[in-house]
């Protein structure tokens, strides 16, 4: 059995959107309407469990000139969101319509020799049985995160 | 992109072609599963042979010299930097299949190792090159 996938990394950050796909090489392609270019990442990470914590995944570039622009632009990819979509794609290069589709907020980046990897989280985490009956917002505790690592105590 | 590989002919030669990148799991009953990553072959691979020939005289016609393809390692800075392969380096191959050699599409050739010189007598070589044909980011 086989399978080809393209992963669509729509980002949006400042002077953005940036778009960029993974499977076709040195190629535009069009995706809901949108253009994007060819960058070589891969995504990694995703864990999900019962307790529904938040998703972490790490999207690693070789340490180009797009990555380069996009830790630039999202100041150390702390300030921006990504969707990412994930498809099939047939030996004639057609792409479904179906498959997931998620969204996610920068968490940081991790720059090495010749990779530099991107760090994001959903932004939302599950609600467990102890979580206070008390409304969050900045006037009672201050400024709020933007991601979700919130310590209860 | 540069300069191109001088234009000499090898006297033998090994061409091995691209594949699409992929990865295979394999599950314990034995059948596999595959996943492609991309539309575009790579990983050709070349390996050129020029026997006997000047270490910095042409011996005979077309046949270069070891000195012509060191300085050309040089130019390109090693394996760093990409190049174009001469049609010569083609030589004795039919049309039809050169074609599908010399041009795969966005493909760079660089130097998979530097050359190799083996001494035979006093002023003729054998050199050994090889070369990979990569996609290019």
């Amino acid at each position: 059995m086989t399978i080809r996938i393209v992963q669509y990394f729509n980002l949006t950050a400042t002077g953005g959107p940036y778009r960029y796909q993974n499977y076709f090489v040195g190629d535009n392609s069009t995706f809901g309407g949108l253009t994007y270019g060819f960058a070589p990442f891969q995504v990694n990470g995703g864990v999900s469990s019962l307790n529904g914590d938040n998703l972490q995944i790490q999207v690693l570039f070789p340490a180009n000139e797009i990555a380069l622009k996009l830790l630039d632009v999202a100041e150390g990819n702390r300030k921006s969101l990504l969707t990412l979509y994930t498809r099939t794609v047939n030996k004639n290069g057609q792409v479904s319509n179906a498959g997931p589709t998620e969204q996610f907020i920068g968490l940081g980046a991790s720059i090495g020799l010749d990779t530099i990897e991107l760090r994001f989280n959903t932004a939302a985490d599950s609600v467990a049985s102890n979580f206070p009956a008390q409304r969050l917002n900045q006037q009672n505790v201050g400024i709020l995160p933007l991601d979700s690592a919130l310590s209860l105590r | 992109m540069a300069s191109k590989f001088p234009a000499i002919r090898p006297t033998s030669r090994t061409f091995t072609m691209g594949d699409y990148p992929s990865k295979t799991y394999t599950s314990l009953s034995g059948a596999i599963f595959k996943r492609a990553f991309g539309n575009r072959q790579t990983g050709y691979t070349l390996n050129l042979t020029f026997r006997n020939i000047g270490d910095t005289s042409e011996l005979r016609s077309l046949s270069g010299t070891a000195k012509q393809i060191i300085d050309h390692y040089n130019s390109v800075d090693g394996t760093y930097d990409k190049f174009n392969l001469p049609d010569r380096m083609f030589a004795g191959m039919d049309d039809g299949l050169e074609t599908l050699i010399q041009a795969p599409s966005n493909i760079s050739w660089r130097y998979a190792a530097p050359p190799q010189v083996e001494s035979v007598k006093t002023g003729v070589s054998t050199v050994i090159v090889s070369f990979i044909g990569e996609l290019d980011a």
